[in-house]
């Protein structure tokens, strides 16, 4: 195909339908051959001068390290985990990221495990502002050593339409039992876990140590979740879903965390994020190091730790995911109203924060996710 | 090749044993030969196949103790699984004498669920395939594509789409009550096992109707018109003549829809409510949260086994190998009447693209929320996908491996079913069997022993190789399955009597056995894109940095601010999809030399 006469004499074979198949096939050959042999156009191949970044979907994202990219003018490479037990499958099956971002109550396994390694907190120049009572979470200062920083929390608490139930609006009667009120039969909902659907029915049931029973708490704890079952419409872990559940009106209640009830109210939708008497859930979350960093890489991961610990990455993450951020300097600049629409107080969080259970590291996991999955499937 | 045949140490004695008996032997021996075409399958099976299943099986016979593996020979996981017990549980009335009952109860229960999904997905695919194979006289693979579209959206964004129609305020019950014939929403539509079997009926449907389109399609017409002659109705000769002569394809449709049902554990946690759990959630949960991968490994051996041995039993009892009588293709199309089949045909194609349709309705919706009612129209939604940079960037990411796979897969499924049906391999059903072995593991299984091969044993990082491997995997099997349908009925003769006429081997495949096999190929290229477009977990587990589609989407999914955007995106898909049809449909009329 070499001068202009070529090219109009082979569009007109193709206009006219003289090209056969055998010259079609050839084109297509050549055609494929050169696609392979093309050189890679600009793909975002895994750079090695950065670190990796292993985490919840949705958090990888460069707005969260402004300041990393202003000191190194790079992205991290991230990789994303749907839930914690997918991670734990893909790192013990040999992936190594630099940078883990589990939740207070998976510490202990991860470290036992072998995954983490100790933070050296006067590093990170944020480590100052972070909310008082966000420095003593349980299980998370092993032998001395602070194995994992804290830098996101909520609640876990029942959400409700107030329009269908009305009787639980006011304060005194926030209950976790709303949960199991038979009123309500085939309109409630759970999260599918241990730690956020298990643990809830733990408080209920009275446990003194949720975290730590005993086989008889156990025990009193899978007969009342033997009786919830009927009465619940699904058990799942998909945020989406049970918020337009809520909307929609096919679920009264829901076992949800804070940022539920900041998308309802969007959407103009009546509902409460309760406080319930027993006491709601705290959880955080928050970033460790992982034992495959290499020496070289460590101010690198050092600077994106302390880039997430920012006000500004703050700021960015309690307007868009409605959730706590551990620095404190955050609430400053956000309006009170604003906190309230997320579930949050604008007075004193650190109070909050400890009003809760604190999410700890569940003791006996296999057994109680064998016990789990026993009353899921109706045995 | 003519020194082989030299003869001209004739008149003496040869000897017993010599190179040139030897290679002459090699060249000429059938099972060589054919096991020779199959090598590169049964090499890429063995790999990735058997090497894994290997390594769970030690697994199984180890023991963990909190994070900890001893891998010391113990038989503990078994014995928990089969330990009896004197007081029964109860399972829709029959009792299990098991200490442990959830595994078996659970197996059961996941058997039952996906034989009745099968059932309904074979029932409602067998009419919509005899309409493509005896109906359609023009445009036949504008139909086959047509068919497939609706499986170029995610599988993850179907389901999600019948939660939209069987939902409490979905299409279904909006509409029954605005029409005054519902004054509550029905509830037992959504998240119970009505609804796992109604989800699995669709997502399954172009496995189920493609082969048993390849098996129709070659069915010689004029058998049937003998039977008219010598005085059958319509309905007797359909279940004397077709239905039998269908029955490879309809077993092949079977087993591709059972297998993997079986092991689903996505599909009844979306969609399946309290009483959803299948096998497939225990074995995900003992691998994760449970913290037990020994015990994992131990309860995937036995679920395996079981339904190996139901396979056989009903391979057994349906009478073995797919084999056929009719020879050749040759049909004259009858002329297109309007009658039941058409109708019925019709309301098939609206049951395939209901779900996909809602997709686009969403996607200009001014709302984050997938619910009725519709909120007011913004393409707000695409704007934000045309600068989403990760988006476009697992689209590449899985059109890139679909495309290879596709190919890969299909070239592998010609040789395999070339070598299966035109030669004479001893050992044909263990090898077949085999080479069919990826679907009848559980995805999340092959998920986990193909990353501990790829990393621990390889030492190879995961990327968007590692995932194009394990679909290749997961591809052959079909790709083999449809080729062997399409490949066994025809005339045998026909490269015989090119070979005669002086081609090679090479040219007579290239221009005899290809041409005719043509409906096959493409339909085996559909469905290994389609399967590997849209797979979800073998990709979630190997891969690096870069994640294909499903893997962005599932992502998605819990962000409900998200969610839109990928709406925005299938419904491009959608669009692009028709658009190439469209075109495909026009260079064939172009007056192309027929192909």
């Amino acid at each position: 195909m070499e001068t202009k006469r070529d090219v109009e004499r082979f569009i007109d074979q193709i206009k006219y339908g003289r090209v056969s198949r055998r010259e079609i096939m050839r084109m297509m050959a050549a055609a494929g051959l050169a696609v392979a042999v093309m050189p890679q156009g600009r793909l975002a191949h895994a750079d090695d001068g950065q670190p990796t970044i292993f985490t919840w979907t949705g958090y990888d994202v460069p707005d969260m390290w402004k300041e990393y990219t202003a000191k190194y003018n790079a992205n991290p490479n991230s990789s994303i985990w749907g839930d914690e037990e997918e991670a734990e499958s893909k790192i013990r099956a040999g992936f190594h990221p630099d940078m883990v971002m589990p939740c207070s109550y998976k510490v202990v396994k991860w470290n036992d495990s072998g995954f983490l390694k100790p933070i050296d907190v006067t590093r990170l120049a944020h480590w100052g502002e972070i909310i008082p009572t966000l420095y003593n979470v349980p299980d998370t200062v092993i032998d001395g050593k602070r194995m994992w920083i804290p830098m996101w929390w909520g609640l876990t608490a029942p959400t409700f339409r107030t329009d269908l139930a009305p009787e639980y609006v006011p304060a005194e009667k926030h209950s976790w039992g709303i949960l199991w009120d038979e009123k309500y039969t085939g309109k409630l909902s759970m999260i599918d876990s241990l730690i956020d659907g298990v643990m809830a029915a733990a408080i209920y049931s009275g446990a003194k140590d949720p975290f730590n029973m005993t086989d008889d708490e156990v025990a009193k704890c899978k007969e009342l979740m033997v009786k919830q079952r009927p009465l619940l419409r699904f058990y799942t872990n998909d945020n989406t879903g049970w918020q337009q559940a809520l909307a929609s009106g096919e679920l009264v209640a829901a076992d949800s965390w804070n940022d539920t009830i900041l998308n309802l109210q969007k959407q103009g939708i009546p509902s409460m994020f309760m406080i319930p008497k027993e006491g709601p859930m705290t959880w955080t979350c928050g970033i460790a190091m992982t034992t495959w960093v290499k020496p070289e890489m460590e101010d690198r991961v050092y600077d994106l730790i302390n880039a997430y610990l920012s006000v500004e990455t703050g700021v960015y993450w309690v307007e868009n995911f409605g959730m706590g951020h551990s620095n404190k300097g955050v609430y400053a600049k956000i309006s009170p109203e604003e906190l309230i629409k997320r579930g949050l107080t604008p007075d004193n969080i650190d109070a909050y924060i400890a009003a809760g259970h604190f999410q700890a590291t569940i003791k006996n996991e296999p057994a109680l996710q064998s016990m789990y999955e026993e009353v899921k499937a109706g045995i | 090749m003519a020194a082989a045949f030299d003869h001209s140490s004739a008149g003496t004695a040869a000897p017993l044993f010599s190179a040139r008996r030897l290679k002459g032997w090699l060249l000429r021996n059938e099972s060589l030969r054919g096991y020779s075409l199959l090598s590169p399958t049964l090499l890429v099976v063995f790999v990735l196949m058997v090497a894994p299943l290997v390594a769970i099986g030690i697994l199984s016979f180890a023991t963990q103790n909190y994070v900890t593996i001893d891998y010391g020979f113990s038989l503990k996981n078994y014995g928990i699984i089969f330990e009896p017990s004197a007081k029964p549980a109860y399972f829709l009335g029959i009792p299990f004498y098991l200490q442990k009952p959830i595994y078996f109860i659970l197996l059961f229960k996941s058997i039952l669920i996906s034989l009745a999904a099968t059932i309904v997905v074979v029932l409602l695919a067998y009419p919509m395939a005899y309409f493509l194979a005896f109906r359609v006289t023009k445009h036949k693979i504008t139909w086959l594509i047509l068919i497939t579209v609706p499986f170029f959206t995610s599988y993850l964004l179907r389901v999600f789409a019948w939660k939209v129609i069987l939902g409490y305020n979905g299409v279904i019950n909006s509409g029954l009550t605005s029409l005054g014939l519902l004054d509550k929403p029905l509830e037992f539509l959504l998240y119970s096992q009505t609804s796992v079997i109604i989800t699995l009926a669709h997502a399954w449907a172009a496995v189920a109707i493609l082969p048993i389109y390849v098996s129709l399609e070659k069915i010689d017409r004029s058998l049937l018109e003998a039977g008219s002659d010598l005085g059958d109705t319509r309905l007797r000769r359909f279940f004397r003549i077709t239905l039998p002569l269908s029955m490879p394809g309809t077993i092949a449709a079977s087993l591709l829809v059972f297998i993997p049902t079986v092991g689903d554990y996505i599909t009844p946690t979306l969609v399946g409510g309290t009483n959803g759990i299948m096998i497939g959630n225990v074995v995900q949960s003992l691998f994760g949260k449970g913290g037990n991968w020994p015990m994992g490994a131990a309860v995937s051996i036995v679920a395996m086994a079981v339904i190996t041995v139901l396979v056989c039993l009903f391979l057994w009892g349906v009478g073995r190998r797919p084999t056929s009588w009719a020879e050749g293709a040759n049909h004259r199309g009858a002329p297109a009447r309007f009658d039941l089949i058409a109708l019925y045909a019709v309301g098939y194609l609206v049951f395939l693209y209901a779900p996909v349709l809602l997709l686009p309705l969403f996607s200009f919706n001014d709302s984050i929320y997938v619910a009725f009612p519709l909120k007011g129209f913004t393409l707000q939604w695409y704007a934000q996908m045309a600068e989403n940079g990760p988006l476009q960037a697992a689209l590449v990411s899985s059109l890139k491996v679909g495309i290879a796979v596709s190919v890969i897969s299909t070239i592998l499924g010609i040789f395999a079913a070339k070598a299966v049906t035109r030669y004479h391999l001893p050992y044909r059903g263990p090898v077949m069997g085999l080479i069919m072995l990826p679907l009848v593991v559980p995805s999340i299984i092959l998920g986990i022993a193909l990353l501990t091969l790829v990393i621990k044993v390889l030492g190879i990082e995961p990327s968007l190789y590692t995932i194009g491997a394990a679909h290749v995997l997961i591809c052959v099997p079909f790709a083999m399955l449809v080729m062997i349908s399409r490949l066994d009925g025809f005339d045998k003769n026909l490269e015989e009597v090119s070979l005669d006429l002086g081609e090679g081997a090479w040219m007579t495949f290239w221009r005899v056995t290809l041409p005719l096999a043509v409906p096959g190929i493409v339909a085996s290229m559909l469905l290994c894109f389609t399967t590997s477009f849209d797979e979800f977990l073998l990709a979630f587990f190997l891969s690096g940095n870069e994640a294909t589609l499903p893997i962005y989407i599932w992502g998605q999914l819990r962000l409900p601010t998200q969610l839109p955007n990928v709406l925005a995106l299938s419904s491009c898909i959608l669009a692009a999809s028709f658009v190439l049809v469209f075109l495909s449909e026009r260079l064939r009329r172009r007056g192309l030399a027929t192909p």
